[in-house]
């Protein structure tokens, strides 16, 4: 045998696997889209119906759109509270600096649905939010503002897509070699001018882009907006969720989650090229 | 206008890197720091730049006391061995860098960064970012952007440590230019001794945290002070020496004339390898081995009084009459006006 | 302000703690009930003991496969004159990269479509899709530390290729693998997303916890909670002291 035809063989073989399990699936779903059903019942005929009653109809085309702007609060949000804890961490030296790196890893393991139900705890109307506030005088009842709306939505993930933003700032800071400061410092510069002109630069492409991951991920969450939403909560995702479920129309979801799944590729496409700008 | 070292001490832990360190820099010279890693250079380095505290001494510039400077305080620059140039900034963004944080601007200035930029050779590559520039150039850069500070002294991190053979020799014929140029003081830390000959104006020789010699170039080179020198710099030929008269020793090759600096009376000769030749009469020995070296050819040879005893000559190419066969037998003159003697000192 | 942070991250394992050890009537805790007894009880509910070995089966069996599966890709990237390399790494890639909906539906179409039903295997397979790329990159960055000399020499020195895998590669991957396991562990332990499309009759820990939260917040929901968080803490340490000395911070 040649050796092209080896390597070739070796490919097809090695293939498999990802092939089969990722992008057949994906193609399936993909290809699902573009059916559409009647009763319950999938007629498989291809056309754009799906699509065209999703972008045409503002309820879902709407959520959509409110879904996006909701994940961009919430990754804005945890990159304003992230970048200054991983800055801080950053500037810590050897024990301390992995011990307080390591504290702000932990909660990326711990259980996704047990940080939901605890935040469902301390944000309800008997939960510890409210009982604190009435405690130091700031209500005098219990407010039912915290729970079941979309800010408890963004509030909720924010603490849980948090974490996921951390680590990526610390990293980039991290590339930030110690001689450009000291560089900096022997120029002239004081902290403020050398983070100013020197840090932040150098570490924004990093930091974008683990804003972008993290938004991705936030993207698809259903389960939060279910758990702590209430009836005004609505994202994209749980929407796609009913119709696997209730709704019953596999085909309508699958359009949905395909432009979801579009979107996750243009935000991953440009996390990439972010983390590409960065020149350390 | 000068810096001094006064008493500087340093500890890490339990560690001295430097021992009772006193040193005086003369403005506008080329001084360098030379000595094997672990000698403590670059830390005396570091403590003129303020990027580390000394354990005790101080540290004066101009009569004033800077001990507790920190480094955007004191009117030195740094050029780190790794360049450190902002990757994100143009050459020229790179060299204003300094008086943009220290909040110069004006004609004055802008013209200084634009002048210093054509002194380093750079003006055609002013809009460049570090990554598009080869190792010379960045070198360069990180000068240039020293230089515009106007600092009263300028510290150099072996910044020629990452280059090739060639352009390391046509960067140190540069360094030097610029110096002459401005005549801002340099400081250079070095362990090529090469270098150190070639570029300074004062070498400090240093070991294990202490100075061994302070002196030109040509003082170090003829005249080591200690053994540690003589072998440091260059190659060397040290025999142990017992004086029996003013400037005559004896030694295990018979008796050797010297010229008498100091009142040792006794240590080791120490003579050049260029400062013997080949003679009809002197001392007798065997060629062990002869390498050609380009510029030299460089011989080994075993006294017959003392076989476990080297001596090594050079010849420049067109010097060599003698058969130089190994095994050959030869007799070598060395010169008495260039033999010095190393006091007993470890 | 770190500390702040901290405090709102941490704030569920406290929380639940609290919530473990002491009921709540009408929002006023009462602490005369103070008692470990739920974390007793807790281990004769049936429901809970079924999801814990469900989440046990499936977190061993896909981490299994998707160890093997990452040694064997990245030795096939890594390898010279390898095609595909690019596409075959994207495609790796993509099922932790998109938001796990997308994941999860595609593998639900896949199943439906070819009429696989719903149960632990599939979820299964869910699990190892999503975590094949973590395990992925740590023994890829593993492999490719390794100087190429290496393997020239064991090559040089008469080894045939299998030996070389086996005397000079595998060994120098055991570590990454060991880590990546773990890591893979602690993923699958906690997936929820995905778990919810490809689940049929058997319930995950996270799927069992989920629907005992919709009921309520009795002290065993709680002890249970607080259980699975220290597990995971537990797991997080050990992940992240193995990586210390080799690659810090790396997901």
């Amino acid at each position: 045998m040649t050796r092209s035809l080896t390597r070739w063989l070796l490919f097809g073989v090695i293939a498999v696997p990802p092939a089969l399990f990722i992008l057949a699936p994906l193609g399936s779903f993909m290809l699902l889209s573009l059916f559409h059903s009647e009763k319950s019942v999938i007629i498989r005929a291809i056309s754009l119906d799906n699509y065209r009653a999703f972008f045409g109809n503002w309820t879902y085309f709407g959520t959509y759109l409110g879904t996006l702007w909701l994940c961009l609060q919430v990754t804005a949000l945890a990159v304003v509270l992230g970048y200054p804890v991983a800055w801080f961490i950053w500037r810590q030296k050897g024990g301390t600096r992995y011990l307080l790196l390591l504290l702000a890893v932990i909660p990326l393991f711990m259980s996704y649905i047990v940080k939901l139900y605890t935040l469902r705890a301390i944000l309800g109307l008997n939960g510890l939010l409210n009982q604190a506030l009435i405690g130091i005088g700031v209500l005098d009842k219990p407010s039912q503002a915290f729970l079941f709306n979309q800010t408890a939505v963004l509030v909720t993930m924010v603490v849980i897509y948090l974490p996921f933003v951390i680590l990526p700032v610390f990293l980039s800071l991290e590339r930030v070699p110690r001689s450009l400061l000291l560089a900096s410092t022997d120029l002239g510069a004081g902290g403020g001018d050398t983070f100013r002109r020197v840090v932040f630069p150098l570490s924004l492409p990093g930091t974008v882009g683990g804003a972008l991951f993290a938004f991705v991920l936030a993207l698809g969450d259903f389960i939060t907006p279910q758990m702590v939403g209430g009836t005004t909560g609505f994202t994209i995702g749980r929407v796609i969720y009913s119709q696997f479920g209730l709704a019953f129309n596999w085909p309508f979801g699958a359009a949905m989650a395909a432009v979801l799944f579009v979107t996750a590729l243009i935000g991953i496409a440009l996390a990439g090229y972010a983390a590409s700008r960065q020149r350390v | 206008m000068g810096v001094t070292l006064h008493a500087i001490t340093k500890r890490y832990g339990t560690v001295e890197v430097l021992q009772p360190f006193s040193l005086a820099v003369e403005p506008g010279e080329f001084l360098t720091l030379l000595g094997p890693s672990g000698s403590g250079k670059t830390t005396v380095l570091k403590l003129i730049g303020g990027f580390t505290e000394p354990s005790g001494g101080t540290i004066t510039f101009d009569g004033r006391d800077i001990t507790r400077d920190p480094p955007n305080r004191r009117p030195f620059n740094t050029v780190f061995q790794d360049y450190a140039l902002f990757p994100h900034m143009t050459v020229a963004q790179n060299v204003g860098y300094g008086p943009l944080v220290q909040r110069r601007s004006g004609e004055a200035v802008r013209r200084l960064i634009d002048e210093t930029i054509e002194v380093v050779g750079l003006s055609s590559l002013q809009g460049r970012f570090p990554a598009q520039l080869s190792g010379g150039q960045k070198q360069r850069v990180a000068l240039a952007r020293a230089i515009v500070c106007e600092p009263a002294v300028i510290l150099l991190d072996e910044p020629l440590a990452a280059l090739d053979a060639t352009l390391r020799k046509q960067m140190q014929l540069f360094l030097k230019a610029i110096q002459r140029r401005i005549r801002t003081t340099f400081i250079f830390v070095t362990h090529d001794q090469d270098e150190a000959i070639t570029m300074s104006d004062r070498i400090v020789v240093m070991r294990a945290g202490r100075i061994e010699q302070l002196g030109t170039p040509r003082a170090v080179y003829f005249q080591p002070a200690t053994r540690f020198v003589a072998g440091f710099i260059g190659e060397n030929n040290l025999l142990a020496a017992k004086v029996t008269a003013p400037g005559v020793a004896e030694t295990a090759v018979g008796r050797l004339g010297f010229r008498p600096e100091t009142a040792a009376s006794s240590g080791w000769l120490s003579f050049r390898p260029e400062t013997l030749r080949f003679a009809s009469e002197g001392i007798p020995a065997r060629v062990e081995e002869a390498t050609f070296a380009g510029a030299i050819t460089r011989v080994t040879l075993r006294p017959d009084a003392a076989p476990d005893q080297t001596l090594i000559l050079h010849l420049t190419g067109d010097a060599a009459t003698q058969s130089l066969e190994p095994g050959a037998s030869v007799h070598v003159a060395h010169d008495p006006a260039r033999t010095v003697l190393i006091g007993d000192a470890p | 302000m770190t500390v702040l942070v901290f405090a709102v991250l941490y704030a569920p394992l406290f929380v639940s703690l609290l919530f473990s050890l002491v009921e709540i009537k009408r929002g006023v805790i009462q602490w005369d009930t103070l008692s470990f007894s739920p974390y007793l009880t807790l281990w004769s509910n049936a429901s809970v003991i079924s999801a814990l070995s469900n989440t046990a089966q499936v977190a061993v069996v896909s981490v299994v496969i998707a160890c093997l599966l990452a040694v064997a890709l990245a030795l096939y990237t890594e390898s010279d004159g390898a095609i595909g390399r690019r596409v075959i790494e994207l495609v790796i890639y993509l099922p932790f990269l998109m938001p796990p909906i997308v994941t999860g539906l595609a593998l639900l179409v896949a199943s439906a479509e070819t009429g696989v039903p719903r149960g632990l295997a599939t979820i299964v397979v869910g699990h190892a899709v999503f975590v094949l790329a973590v395990a992925y990159r740590l023994v890829l960055t593993r492999l490719q530390s390794l100087p190429p000399s290496q393997v020239q020499a064991s090559a040089d020195l008469g080894a045939s290729r299998w030996q070389t895998l086996r005397l000079v590669l595998l060994p120098h991957l055991a570590s990454a693998v060991m880590t990546g396991a773990v890591l893979a562990l602690t993923l699958s332990f906690d997936e929820t997303l995905i778990s919810t499309f490809l689940a049929g009759d058997q319930m995950t820990l996270p799927l069992r916890l989920w629907a005992m939260m919709r009921v309520g917040f009795t002290p065993e929901v709680n002890a249970l909670v607080t259980l699975v968080l220290l597990v995971s803490i537990a797991l997080a340490v050990v992940v992240a002291w193995r990586m210390k000395p080799d690659d810090m911070g790396e997901e």
